[in-house]
């Protein structure tokens, strides 16, 4: 008897949860650039005025903007993670034919850890944020 | 770390709506960095928006906004699974009505400061 295959995820799946990993780590760049932004700001300031070394607003200002990039660095490695797992394994099941999608299906979804950890990166940009917020 | 243990009852939901769920946490994620951006863009491009304190309160008000968010979408995803493992019912989001709400009154903030900005 023939059986009729199983139909081929038709919504690509893999491929757009990849995307809104992509979309998410360049939303988090446009926040870091307005964090960055009035740190450099600050930064001229400093060197405009006529007292020599740095601001303390400066300083708490490049603490954010260190924050910033600490949070950035954070959610590039969740989103790595995950894409290396969608692209991988998932894409190497749908090659392997139809009858492997339960056996990949165990695996693609994302752990606890990783979205845990890009969860805390935006909290801790959020603290960043309001610190630079007060600051500015 | 290991996973939790509601991670090994039920049954592994289909793929396709693990990650679609997974989707959705990035997208309140999303929405949670707009807020956050919105809020230091607000308070250094705009600064004779409203009197400087008035500014910083609601710009600080918006990124812990934000914050809470990225937690709630959390809690909102693993409350999700669970519910698919378990073949549940999935969950009535507040979330959406709070974010109506938040960003509605916001909206309605930032108007009558434009309005009656000197």
């Amino acid at each position: 008897m023939f059986q009729a295959p199983e139909p081929r995820d038709p919504g690509l799946q893999p491929e757009r949860t990849s995307l809104a990993w992509r979309r998410t780590v360049l939303a988090m760049l446009v926040a870091d650039l307005f964090i960055w932004r009035g740190w450099l700001v600050s930064l001229g300031a400093d060197s405009a005025s006529d007292t020599s070394g740095l601001s303390g607003r400066s300083l708490g200002l490049g603490l954010c903007a260190a924050t910033a990039a600490v949070t950035t660095a954070v959610l590039i490695i969740c989103a790595l993670v995950r894409l290396r797992v969608l692209h991988g394994r998932v894409h190497g099941g749908m090659h392997g034919g139809p009858g492997r999608f339960g056996g990949t299906s165990r695996q693609c979804g994302p752990g606890t850890l990783v979205l845990r950890a890009a969860a805390a990166s935006v909290v801790a940009l959020a603290i960043a944020a309001a610190a630079a917020i007060f600051l500015v | 770390m290991r996973e939790p243990a509601w991670r090994r009852t039920g049954t592994t939901p289909d793929y396709r709506f693990s990650l679609a769920n997974e989707r959705t946490f990035l997208a309140w994620i999303r929405t949670s960095l707009a807020l956050l951006a919105g809020s230091v863009a607000i308070d250094q491009l705009a600064p004779q928006f409203a009197p400087g304190a008035i500014r910083v309160v609601l710009c600080v008000v918006l990124a812990a906004i934000g914050a809470v968010l990225a937690v709630v979408s959390y809690r909102r995803w693993a409350h999700q699974e669970q519910a698919m493992r378990n073949g549940q019912e999935l969950s009535h989001s507040w979330m959406l009505l709070a974010m109506t709400l938040g960003v509605s009154l916001a909206a309605l903030v930032f108007a009558v400061l434009i309005l009656i900005r000197p």
